[in-house]
């Protein structure tokens, strides 16, 4: 059978892909180990969260699914750090796991060119150092050109519960195993990591009135762009907060032996950021107590996922550190928590087009990548779908920079670097931070997302009409300027501002902490006339413009050295000059630019100058 | 691109410095400073330059070299001043305030290179070039960065690593429970920062000029071959030599590279109690230099006998009893000896003008390739002044938005902050941050 695009895996990154795929019209096949987990969230019931939160908008801004997924079955909103500053606001969203994961289903199997098949993909077929096809375990052979594997922790997946071992991919499924040693056999190198996650309880065997109660915002926004906000009214649940205390801390200290993390059974590499409690007691002793979020699973709430108590630690424990917290003392465990080990690629074989660089026409996305969460997942999903459709048009590939989007730290991150633990997105990790913005994803990636065809003309257009609107509110403030005139001074009296001392510009004043939208819009009849989202973008864009034009050089400078491409075929150790050191480095990651040769721990200004010298004078000799 | 600056003659030598700067921006720094409309291209026009104040710094020639018709084919324009440390220190500094920066090692040839401005040849001559000034500058920095300098530099970036990581675990980690009274420790840390950043910038402002690199001071008698001596080691015809007594006035300083050392080399006036006044400035600058130095060369001469001077500049010397290295050198071994002390004559290297200065010079060496080990210096270059000057500004900025609770602002400027001092350190990775918000701190679901 011949196919355009095949997506191997359905889960958050597959599921994105395959949408492309199947919307920019090519023929697609979705191979899938079981067909009614398609969308299923292994892990907690919740999209988005800080940076995750910019993920899912930028993703929405492109075109992608998961942003509408989340509106339409979320059963709870907050923005995260309300109360700092927008560029580090992040949205939030439980869900009904069940509702998602059905409606992820179905939408996929409603898809038009868009065919799934439930079998398990064991075997690439590869013909000149390109992809050809798919053997399954049923020897069907699926043909074509471009192959996406989404395979998340499916990869040789081991689950741990105690002693409890078991190959799975997720609790209760197959893992897939001989798919690892065909991708080893293509000459990839793999690695092995570990993520876990939490135990789920019964929720009427939860005491609630000993917990402090957790709510929706009052005044709940949609995630997507796309979302009408006027009839945004979902039903809300609230969450609840417990805490873990010395007891629980001994139990669980005095069942270290039977923990698979510190026996030896796991050898993969956790992540740091999202430790087991074994392993938050171990290495943080001091603590007296830790957070844990009690989340509803879906609507019914029959089911609570108690998200902080990440473990793997054997039932009986599990169970009784359970019982030794307030509001938990009756817990009933429906599914306890586990520990799971999977194989990885290492995404330093991968290019900015999330191709791997030795097998033309493969691709891979998510956890395979050494990611964790479903946000990144469906974020590079997303791109190795628009990216594998691209080359089958024979375009170039869509590849964000580090200042135009996560996504684009996200991948420049795992291509150049590559992880060694499951890798988180965080704000931090982005250095344009003050750019990256939730509130301006739409600006920054909706005209990408109408080129190639994935967003429609009428979003297209409120973005058009949003970025203009924010241009003409923002040259209207530089280009008005106060002076202390007795006049101004009630003025800005009036408004409830400090007065000035000097001539400033409006934008100076409206950069202002105490500034709101309500004293902008007092300020020109025209701004007060534009749409709510483009007088945000004014405040916001008013507030940070100093320190982005600070930035600008640095952006500049990252800019010129992208554009410098290190011809393939460069041999390293033939520049006079390098340290053996640098040289080792660079012919292991293999930087398609001077940009990414600069961003390889260990590379030295001079290295990266005569580096640069040395690639010019290669041209020159052509 | 941005506009690069940098004194483009040796430092602190010869009657005229020149300045030069390549990018875009330098004709517009060069009208600021001049306070002229335009400049003809390569017209050499005499102008005043003035800094900020509006204060005269100096009469200068301006040499306008429109892109791409210079040696970078950017934008060039030099500066002739007057020569010596300070005219072009100002300049220079009245350059980098107005926008440009301080150029890498052989920056000026690579932009030359990559505008096709030298062929492939000189090409790669200067990626030699780019990786010896590297040692170089990687070596002196070492031989610095074992003595206070390093422990003060990595003190504050450690800090202020830290201090981000805790903000920027505030930050992506809303809804952990991270200790309360932190953020005023916080401010107490950067506080301090502040105040050790300001007190180290101001004392090395002070002595800016006077510790760069190891000094090494040549003292005796009139007339015994000093400058004959530096000139060997400089290979390069400076001091005026003269078989008059005296004839050095002042003391001359010329840099030179030995081993792997920067070192300045200061050839003094004949010490002796003068009562000609200008010999007697030359005197007291030659104590001064002895002081400063960190090796001194004794020389004398052999065709001469050791007499009273000899005997004043040795005991001068011996009063620094072993906190100063010596080294002895007879002059004039070919001659008919008659040098008589014995006990110098024994240590001393012997040297005449057709060798012994080799043997110096890797005595030099020795000296300093052990000394190096535990020299202590404060900050001796326009770049480390200028990464701590932006770090401290960086941190003032931060404070003040940390108390107006603008989180992700102070967030941005303490990553400056750490940007600016690790430049006179070692490189700043984001990941760094990362493994201190994970080490410190227990994060995550």
């Amino acid at each position: 059978m011949k196919y355009d695009v095949i997506v191997v895996g359905g889960g958050h990154a597959g599921i994105e892909a395959a949408l492309v795929s199947a919307r920019l019209g090519k023929k697609t096949l979705l191979i899938t180990i079981l067909a009614e987990q398609i969308g299923a969230t292994s892990c907690n019931p919740a999209v988005g969260g800080l940076a995750k939160g910019h993920l899912v908008k930028e993703l929405d801004a492109l075109g992608g699914q998961m942003g509408l997924a989340t509106d339409i079955n979320g059963i709870q909103y907050r923005i995260l750090n309300q109360s700092k500053g927008p560029a580090v606001r992040g949205s939030r969203a439980q869900i009904d796991m069940d509702k998602y994961r059905v409606y992820m289903k179905n939408l996929v199997l409603n898809s038009e060119n868009l065919d799934v098949a439930q079998e398990i993909a064991e075997e690439i077929i590869t013909k000149d150092g390109a992809v050809t096809g798919i053997i399954t375990h049923l020897k069907n052979h699926y043909h074509a050109k471009k192959i996406i594997l989404t395979t998340g922790t499916f990869l040789k997946g081991l689950i741990h519960i105690g002693e409890y071992k078991q190959e799975a991919g997720r609790v209760g499924e197959f893992a897939a195993v001989n798919l690892s040693d065909s991708l080893k056999s293509l000459g990839l190198d793999m690695g092995r990591l570990k993520t876990g996650t939490c135990p789920r309880v019964d929720g009427k065997s939860i005491d609630f009135s000993k917990m402090e109660i957790q709510p929706g915002d009052e005044d709940p926004m949609p995630f997507s762009f796309r979302t009408e906000k006027s009839t945004f009214k979902p039903h809300q649940l609230p969450c609840y907060i417990a805490y873990t205390n010395e007891n629980t801390h001994n139990i669980i200290e005095g069942n270290f032996h039977r923990a698979p993390l510190f026996t030896g059974q796991i050898e993969g590499t956790g992540p740091r950021y999202c430790p087991s409690i074994e392993d938050k007691i171990n290495r943080f002793r001091d603590k007296d107590r830790h957070h844990l979020f009690v989340e509803p699973q879906t609507e019914e709430a029959t089911e609570y996922y108690i998200n902080g108590l990440s473990t793997s630690l054997p039932p009986d424990t599990q169970l009784s550190m359970l019982h030794s917290i307030s509001g938990l003392e009756n817990a009933k465990i429906v599914r306890y928590g586990y520990a799971i080990e999977y194989d990885y690629v290492n995404p330093t074989e991968l290019t900015h087009a999330l191709e791997t660089k030795k097998v033309n026409g493969l691709y891979c996305a998510g956890q395979i990548n050494g990611t964790t969460g479903y946000e990144e997942a469906a974020a590079q999903g997303l791109m190795a779908g628009i990216n594998a459709i691209l080359s089958l048009n024979d375009e170039e590939p869509l590849i964000f920079r580090r200042d135009e989007a996560y996504i684009g730290v996200l991948i420049d991150d795992l291509v150049t670097k590559g992880t060694k633990e499951p890798y988180r997105m965080f704000t931090s990790r982005a250095e344009y931070r003050l750019l990256l913005r939730e509130d301006n994803a739409d600006i920054r990636l909706t005209p990408y997302g109408y080129k190639i065809g994935l967003i429609d003309e009428k979003t297209h257009k409120k973005v058009v009409q949003k970025i203009d609107e924010t241009k003409r509110g923002l040259e209207y403030l530089e280009e008005t300027f106060l002076t202390p005139s007795k006049e101004n001074i009630a003025y800005l009296e009036e408004l409830g501002e400090d007065k000035i001392t000097d001539k400033v510009s409006l934008q100076k004043i409206v950069a202002r902490k105490t500034f709101t939208i309500e004293k902008l819009e007092k300020l020109s009849e025209e701004i007060a006339s534009f749409t709510p989202e483009a007088k945000e973008q004014i405040l916001v864009e008013a507030k940070y413009k100093n320190y982005i034009e600070k930035q600008k050089n640095q952006i500049d400078h990252m800019k010129e050295m992208i554009n410098i491409k290190i011809p393939p075929m460069m041999d390293f150790s033939e520049i006079s000059g390098l340290s053996n050191e640098v040289v080792e480095k660079l012919q292991k990651f293999t930087p398609p630019t001077l940009f990414a040769a600069s961003e390889i721990s260990g590379m030295t200004p001079a290295a990266i100058d005569i580096l640069h010298i040395y690639i010019k004078m290669h041209h020159r000799r052509k | 691109m941005d506009t690069i600056a940098a004194i483009a003659t040796s430092h602190g030598v010869g009657s005229i410095a020149v300045i030069r700067l390549s990018g875009p921006n330098s004709l517009d720094i060069a009208k600021k400073l001049s306070h002229k409309d335009n400049f003809t291209p390569r017209h050499a026009t005499l102008s005043s330059l003035y800094d900020d104040a509006n204060d005269l710094i100096d009469e200068s020639l301006v040499i306008y070299f429109q892109a791409p018709r210079s040696f970078t084919a950017e934008d060039v324009i030099e500066f002739q001043c007057h020569g010596g440390i300070v005219v072009a220190d100002l300049i220079l500094s009245e350059v980098l305030k107005h926008g440009a920066r301080l150029a890498q090692p052989g920056e000026f040839s690579k932009r030359a290179f990559l505008n096709g401005r030298i062929d492939l040849t000189e090409a790669e001559a200067i990626a030699k070039l780019i990786e010896t000034k590297s040692i170089d500058a990687a070596k002196i920095l070492t031989r610095q960065m074992k003595g206070e300098v390093k422990e003060f530099v990595e003190n504050i970036r450690e800090s202020l690593v830290e201090i981000l990581a805790f903000v920027e675990v505030n930050i992506d980690y809303a809804e952990e429970d991270l200790p309360q009274n932190l953020m005023d420790q916080i401010k107490d840390k950067l506080d301090n920062l502040r105040i050790e950043l300001k007190k180290t910038y101001d004392s090395s402002k002070r002595r800016e000029g006077l510790i760069e690199g190891f000094k090494v001071a040549i003292v005796g008698k009139p007339n015994v071959g000093k400058s004959s001596l530096l000139n060997a080691l400089l290979n390069y015809d400076r001091a005026i030599i003269s078989d008059i007594a005296g004839t050095t006035r002042d003391t001359i300083e010329e840099e030179v590279r030995i081993g792997t050392h920067l070192i300045k080399i200061v050839d003094t006036a004949g010490i002796r109690e003068a009562n000609d006044t200008i010999e007697k400035i030359g005197i007291e600058r030659s104590k001064t230099a002895i002081e400063e130095s960190d090796i001194v060369i004794s020389m004398y001469d052999n065709s001469r006998v050791f007499d009273e001077e000899d005997a004043q500049i040795l005991s001068l010397l011996q009063s620094y009893g072993n906190d100063k290295a010596i080294l002895h050198v007879i002059n004039k071994s070919d001659l008919d000896s008659k040098f008589h002390n014995v006990m110098i004559a024994e240590k001393a290297i012997k040297l005449n003008c057709k060798f012994g200065a080799e043997t110096i010079a890797l005595e030099i060496e020795k000296i300093l390739d052990k000394s190096s080990l535990d020299e202590t210096l404060l900050l001796t270059s326009k770049r480390q002044m200028e990464a701590v000057e932006n770090t401290y500004s960086s941190i003032e900025m931060s404070i003040e938005l940390l108390s107006e609770g603008e989180l992700e602002l102070f967030a941005f400027n303490l990553n400056e902050a750490i940007m600016s001092i690790s430049s006179i350190s070692r490189n700043f990775a984001r990941t760094e941050i990362l493994d201190k918000m994970f080490g410190s701190f227990c994060l995550g679901k």
